[in-house]
């Protein structure tokens, strides 16, 4: 513990403290996340242990880099890069509507950590504005890789409590046990949205089936012709038919045509009808001046 | 009977006719050999005419059954030579005899693991004694002993429930630095990736599309290349080397990662397990012009099984485990997952990996195996979605499978990830044979 002085609690993480810390040999600010083991009955935490193993081959500018990791008899700390603050507190932290330069950078950023994660058949499954660490340079970075996985070889059996309820994909929601890369995008799609609205989430629903409501609202109740096998999915039901009623110049006033046209193929329900991340990034939106200046305040 | 005539024919009858009287009839409570086995004794009403002798007939049948070895050895030394003691003896085991069926030949369809006496109809004399020896995969008489001259079996499942963690350092048995009360260990050396690392580099914030084209053209002939070497040539390049497979350079080189990173070990599915090394040289491959054949040789199980074991010795000297351990370890890993619902194939095989990259480090012997197949499954399902009650009562299904206790497996789970390098996050075509394999087996 003497390499790094303890400087002030940053956050709770899902499985454990968040502090701000300072390596006493290069005085670099590093963010220590510390994991007990002692009053566990089930060892390693399941959330440590896939951060470790899978930040370890996640080597990336847009996705928070793992130092180290310390280990002792009765804990586990590890050692961040550290960033000032996340998405949240940005938005936050905002006194004026946000720079739609910064939003092309931000989504263009997350797309790109996204993508890397995906080519190295990872899934975050926790994408959410918290879960986004922005430096003070603009730089975004993926993090909290504690509900990640692989999924590389497809089976019925992956969980579908996973992703926070206000960026879970309607799949998901209808409790889907085998999905792909498609279930971060919806995330992405969301955030998307919540960058263009100065923070202002897309579905903020109370609970699972508030959440399909507000989705099917908005993009139409779901059916076996546009979305073949969903009746099937395991927690299935039927909803209220909405017609579809995607106004995008309302919902996102300040994104123009062409965020518009990449949102609308984030957000769609039937998983397999949503963009990937490379090709994402491949959209004209982001071909078009300016090239964004990714610098925050 | 042109034998019979060149031996002294009635004596040796009547030797046989009186011995054969006296067990089974003098004491009708009197019986052979093995407490297991019973004597059938079948009224020859209806004699069929393969088994019907006359008086004469005797010899020939008996010689026809030394050949057929039908009876047993035992029976025959006593009809055929002095069978004073012999008698003794079977008196002696015929203490423990449990009963004498008196049955008619028509039933004879029905005998298991008895003893067959069929006596004449009229007389009630006998003429003709086998027994019926149930076919066993493993566990005949001479497999006993030769296994009692090789390996001593291991009797896991009457051995008490032991902890060896209060006397070992789990650290030190994985072969890593012992571990001290207080200390912090830094683990950051083995924070580079295992992968080789897809390292974009991009002058500008956006790439166009053709850039991306090529990153991934790049990215999938590199794959391919990857496949090929390590899928391919791995194994037999081992095998080829004269020096022992794994030259130990841990530490210090991990700067030198690409295919070798895993500390030099290049693993390959099919490298301890080897799919090939299933029947053995008692497999003859006829090939054909469009198509091949194999004509396997029956061979008994147990030296099949010595003969593989010694073929992966010889090809993993340094390995403290015999194929055929390995191969039963991963049986039970499998089962569990065929008993729980909260492990799937996909775990196992994951875990699979685990296990066999532990053993290619040469830290798995007697006495952690089991427990280290326990954590490599665990660890695993942790990887894989498997949580809370799932998580609990696969806990408790390693620790009741395994014979092990939970302080144990917990004891162990960091190591594992230490001396697997934290690289829990393996590549799909690592995964996949396994995978493949488990669900054609099952």
């Amino acid at each position: 513990m003497q390499k790094y002085e303890k400087l002030e609690k940053i956050g709770e993480g899902t499985y454990g403290t968040v502090f701000k810390a300072k390596n006493r040999e290069t005085l670099e600010i590093v963010a220590m996340k510390r994991v007990r083991l002692d009053d566990d009955d089930e060892g390693v935490p399941s959330s440590a242990l896939r951060e470790i193993c899978l930040l370890k081959e996640l080597k990336h500018k847009n996705i928070v880099r793992l130092y180290d990791v310390l280990h002792s008899e009765k804990k586990l700390v590890l050692i961040f890069e550290y960033c000032e603050q996340d998405l949240k507190k940005y938005f936050d932290s905002l006194n004026c509507d946000i720079d739609m330069n910064i939003v092309k950078s931000f989504l263009y950023q997350l797309l790109r950590g996204l993508a890397f994660c995906h080519n190295n058949n990872v899934l975050h499954r926790d994408l959410k504005p918290q879960n986004l660490l922005i430096t003070r340079s603009g730089e975004l970075k993926l993090a909290d890789f504690g509900l990640a996985r692989a999924f590389g070889i497809p089976v019925k059996c992956y969980s579908a409590e996973v992703v926070t309820l206000w960026y879970r994909p309607p799949d998901v929601l209808f409790g889907a046990k085998l999905y792909t890369t498609s279930i971060d995008m919806w995330s992405a799609g969301c955030i998307f949205s919540e960058l263009a609205n100065n923070g202002r989430p897309l579905f903020p629903g109370t609970d699972v089936d508030d959440q399909l409501k507000k989705i099917f609202k908005v993009l139409g109740t779901p059916t076996e012709e546009s979305w073949p096998g969903v009746t099937q999915l395991p927690d299935y039901k039927p909803f209220p038919i909405y017609v579809p009623n995607l106004n995008l110049p309302q919902m996102v006033p300040r994104l123009n045509i062409k965020g518009r046209d990449l949102l609308q193929k984030l957000i769609v329900c039937r998983p397999s009808g949503r963009i990937s991340a490379d090709e994402a990034m491949a959209h004209p939106y982001f071909h078009d001046n300016p090239r964004p200046a990714p610098k925050t305040k | 009977m042109a034998r019979a005539s060149r031996r002294p024919v009635s004596k040796r009858r009547a030797a046989a006719l009186k011995f054969l009287s006296n067990i089974s009839f003098e004491n009708s409570a009197h019986q052979l050999e093995e407490p297991s086995q019973q004597t059938v004794v079948i009224e020859d009403e209806k004699c069929p005419s393969s088994l019907s002798v006359g008086s004469g007939g005797n010899e020939q049948i008996f010689e026809e059954y030394v050949s057929a070895k039908y009876v047993e050895a035992n029976f025959m030394a006593s009809v055929s030579a002095p069978f004073r003691e012999r008698q003794a003896d079977l008196k002696h085991r015929a203490q423990k005899c449990k009963e004498v069926k008196i049955t008619n030949v028509n039933n004879l369809k029905n005998c298991k693991n008895e003893r067959i006496m069929l006596v004449s109809a009229s007389s009630k004399i006998p003429f003709y004694v086998f027994s019926f020896l149930p076919y066993k995969k493993n566990k005949s008489k001479g497999d006993g002993k030769k296994e009692s001259g090789g390996r001593r079996r291991n009797l896991s499942g009457s051995r008490p429930l032991s902890s060896f963690i209060d006397t070992l350092d789990p650290y030190d048995m994985l072969g890593l630095e012992k571990f001290e009360n207080g200390q912090m260990i830094s683990y950051q050396q083995l924070l580079l990736p295992s992968l080789p690392e897809k390292e974009e580099v991009k002058s500008s914030a956006f790439q166009d599309a053709s850039d991306q084209v090529a990153e991934n053209m790049g990215k999938t002939v590199h794959m391919s290349r990857c496949m090929s070497i390590d899928l391919g040539a791995s194994a037999k390049n081992l095998v080829a080397s004269s020096s022992p497979p794994f030259a130990e350079i841990r530490g210090g080189d991990l700067e030198d990662y690409g295919f070798g990173c895993f500390s030099q070990i290049v693993y390959s599915p099919f490298l301890l397990d080897d799919p090939e090394l299933m029947s053995g040289k008692h497999r003859t491959v006829l090939t054909f012009p469009s198509y091949r054949a194999s004509v396997i040789d029956y061979v008994r199980p147990s030296e099949l099984k010595k003969e593989l074991n010694e073929k992966f010795k010889e090809k993993f000297p340094h390995i403290q485990l015999t194929l055929s351990k390995l191969r039963s370890l991963k049986k039970e890993m499998k089962n569990i997952s065929k008993t729980e619902k909260c492990v799937d194939l996909l775990t196992v095989a994951q875990s699979y990996v685990y296990f066999e990259k532990l053993i290619l480090r040469k830290v798995i012997n007697k006495t952690n195996r089991k427990v280290c197949a326990a954590v490599c499954l665990l660890l695993s399902a942790k990887m894989n979605d498997t949580k809370g009650i799932a998580l609990k009562q696969l806990l408790e299904k390693l620790e009741s499978i395994f014979r092990l206790s939970r302080k144990d497996i917990l004891a162990l789970e960091f190591p594992a990830v230490v001396a697997l390098e934290f690289s829990l996050h393996v590549p799909t075509w690592e995964v996949l044979p396994h995978f493949q394999r488990l669900n054609y087996e099952s």
